[in-house]
């Protein structure tokens, strides 16, 4: 089991170089660059007229989405695909947190049997749903997409973290959500505020360029004004957002769950127990009160009060920061990639169920809704695209001036390692990580213990 | 009609946990496909095996005593006090007394995860108030477990009090008053004539308790998510768990017939004491 593993891994690493050396290539040929100058690649063929069926007049499309921001972009956008199709489409609403649980008996269900006709898929599904046969090999429905879908039109960091496993296509990404440093910049360019921080603290008040020096800023942050503003906003709740959280410190300090061929984990490496000892300090002396405990109401409450100098995060929180008229910290943000240069990318994709009770209607909603136009107008209403074009697009880029950051968080982050079991990967290092920061073990302690575990999962 | 009700406890009862118990002498992780090979007592034995387990078998049980033993202390007190012969406003302190019981767990969880907030929390803000330190309720190792008992303790204190009530207002007038007459005083009428009296009542009252607390999984699932790492991992959460991230179902099904074992234990008990209390 270990080895065939090992060997779709390194058929797989081997994908990932191969999209990585076509994005070097293709971006160059554009001449297409974003943000701090990394690229996203080129754009592809010109579009296509599109064209949808009506075969489908009169079927009801079932999917399980994230209530967020994302689904209701879509979901206003939902009245056109109809008059298009016919097809009527129902969004059940739910929490992350139990959409997993959800959707487990329902793509068991065997063949037809289930009640969802199209899947939304968080990228630490993604090897767990293709692996155990429970989604549809995309690529002759792709090929046969009439423009509709083209993959070229991606970012191919998407295609890696949400699209491709095991040298297929499983999955059609149409939301990134990368993670990166939300900083209040207001702060960060008052000369009065680094002055009085550079007399008390001794540091200068600049943006870091790695895990540890982000860890030290943050720290002395807190030590200098305490309750009036921490370093840090932290989202450490026991289980998914500790270990999203802990990503960006693992990943930016040069770990990583496992080795490069998925043979042994690597989580109690040197760098990685480093990097588990700097996030257990992070929240101990760097961030607010609770921060253990604390889910993403919290964290973003503390830093829109204006509580905290910045926060490893999604990039959405940007979005919801800068969108509350009663923020503090409102419009005085700006974000990048994690010091140290590698953050968690997070992506949803659209996948087809083999228990869909309507397979082609669900895929002629994905042509829909993956089609360059829809595509473009759901970026423009703040959805975080995962093709290329809207980060290329004026009207966007003036609504949305961080995109280039968020690009350049997305190709530079990574996903998780490709084990089939990604969700009790995140359960067991978010445990033994929860611990540690309790207390209960020490970071060592609590990555070996997260090593053994991770061990079985090979 | 017998017909009809062994069908209907046929398909409601007993086919869920014959397949249940089916699944859990078989290997059957979901990702593999269907139902695998009949492997015996192996999923029962790993799971007996599994330190995780046994974590969250003992949490179950001090979670269990902990909270059955406060809620009686309390319970009784306040039944005891709602029973007074005169006291105005009976029905107003009752129906205070109540609403915990008419609020759902995971209301419960909600309002009290506010509460126990390390930061904004009015716990930590009463606590400032007197002068002491606010604590991480929800993310102490030592803190966790004692504000899971603690939650459970108001909303389910209820529930006994309703129980107890109920046995306080039934017990027979003539022995209490016949130890008054006697020159018992209210202490010497209280533990040797009504908590003798009151005793199946009690009894029925912590059992439906202990079952119930045994299942806790709602409280685990709001507050802690069974953090920090295990502190506060129950059998009940663990089994959801195992059955949601790793997808093995047979030794799910095994952990909870071991679960179901326990309770059905406890079940007999409580029905021996209830036909006691009937008797008497």
């Amino acid at each position: 089991m270990a080895n065939t593993t090992g060997n779709t891994m390194l058929r797989h690493a081997l994908q990932r170089h191969i999209n990585r050396r076509r994005l070097l290539q293709t971006s160059g040929a554009a001449g297409l660059a974003l943000g701090s100058g990394v690229r996203l690649a080129s754009g592809g063929a010109a579009q296509e007229e599109i064209t949808f069926s009506r075969d489908f007049d009169g079927t009801t499309l079932n999917l399980l989405m994230e209530d967020l921001q994302e689904t209701t972009i879509i979901e206003e956008m939902l009245p056109e695909f109809t008059e298009l199709t016919g097809i009527t489409v129902n969004f059940e609403k739910v929490g992350y947190g139990v959409m997993h649980e959800k959707l487990v008996p329902q793509l068991a269900a065997g063949p037809g049997n289930g009640t969802y006709d199209v899947l939304e898929v968080d990228f630490y599904w993604v090897y767990e749903f293709a692996r155990s046969g429970w989604v549809e090999d995309l690529g002759q429905r792709i090929a046969d997409s009439g423009g509709a879908v083209v993959l070229d039109r991606y970012i191919p960091a998407t295609l890696d973290i949400v699209s491709q496993a095991d040298g297929k296509t499983w999955y059609v990404p149409f939301y990134a959500y990368p993670m990166g440093l939300i900083y209040r910049d207001d702060l960060l360019n008052d000369e009065a505020f680094k002055a009085e921080f550079n007399e008390a603290t001794g540091m200068e008040l600049a943006i870091p360029d790695s895990v540890e020096g982000y860890v030290d800023l943050a720290k002395a942050i807190t030590e200098w004004k305490g309750e009036e503003l921490y370093g840090a906003a932290m989202t450490s709740q026991q289980v998914d957002p500790i270990v999203m959280e802990f990503c960006n410190f693992l990943y930016s300090a040069g770990g990583d769950y496992y080795d490069a061929d998925l043979t042994a984990p690597t989580i109690n490496d040197e760098t990685a127990v480093k990097a588990a000892q700097l996030y257990v300090d992070c929240v101990n002396q760097a961030a607010q009160p609770g921060a253990a405990s604390a889910n993403y109401d919290d964290s973003i409450a503390v830093y829109s009060q204006g509580r905290a100098f910045s926060s490893v995060s999604f990039m959405w929180m940007l979005s919801v920061v800068d969108g509350d008229e009663e923020a503090v910290a409102q419009g005085k943000n700006k974000a990048v990639v994690m010091p140290g240069g590698t953050g968690l990318s997070g992506a949803w994709g659209w996948g087809i169920p083999v228990s869909s009770p309507n397979p082609d209607a669900g895929w002629e909603f994905v042509r829909w809704v993956e089609s360059s136009d829809v595509a473009r107008r759901r970026a423009l209403a703040g959805s975080l695209p995962t093709q290329i074009a809207p980060y290329e697009d004026e009207e966007i880029l003036a609504k949305y001036p961080w995109l280039p950051q968020a690009g350049d968080m997305i190709t530079q982050g990574k996903g998780l390692p490709a084990v089939t079991k990604q969700t009790q990967l995140v359960e067991i290092v978010g445990r033994h990580l929860a611990e540690a920061v309790a207390g209960g073990a020490t970071a060592q302690e609590g990555m070996h213990a997260a090593a053994a575990e991770l061990a079985e999962l090979l | 009609m017998t017909v009809p009700t062994i069908l209907a406890l046929l398909i409601v009862v007993a086919f869920p946990l014959a397949f249940a118990l089916y699944v859990s002498s078989h290997d059957y992780d979901l990702t593999e496909g269907g139902i695998g090979a009949f492997v015996g007592v192996e999923n029962y034995a790993r799971t007996i095996a599994d330190e995780l387990f046994a974590n969250a078998a003992r949490n179950t049980a001090i979670l269990s005593v902990s909270v059955v033993a406060l809620e009686l202390v309390i319970a009784l007190a306040l039944s005891l006090l709602l029973n007074q012969p005169g006291l105005r406003f009976r029905n107003i302190y009752l129906a205070i007394l109540l609403i915990p019981l008419l609020v759902s767990p995971i209301a419960v969880g909600l309002i009290w995860r506010l509460l126990l907030h390390a930061d904004l929390g009015a716990v930590n803000w009463a606590l400032g108030l007197i002068g002491l330190p606010g604590q991480e309720w929800l993310s102490g190792q030592a803190t966790a477990m004692p504000a899971i008992i603690g939650v459970d303790v108001w909303h389910e204190t209820s529930l006994m009090i309703v129980i107890i009530l109920a046995g306080l207002t039934a017990l027979p007038r003539d022995p209490i008053e016949a130890a008054a007459v006697d020159g018992a005083n209210r202490w010497q009428a209280l533990w040797t004539v009504t908590l003798p009296l009151l005793m199946p009542v009690l009894l029925v009252a912590v059992l439906i308790r202990m079952i119930a607390a045994m299942k806790t999984y709602d409280l685990i699932y709001i507050l802690t998510r069974g953090g920090p790492g295990s502190a506060t991992e129950t059998i009940s959460y663990s089994i959801w768990k195992n059955a949601f991230t790793t997808l093995d179902m047979g030794r799910s099904a095994a952990a909870s017939f071991l679960l179901l074992v326990v309770i059905l234990a406890l079940t007999v008990v409580l029905v021996r004491a209830m036909r006691t209390g009937a008797d008497a």
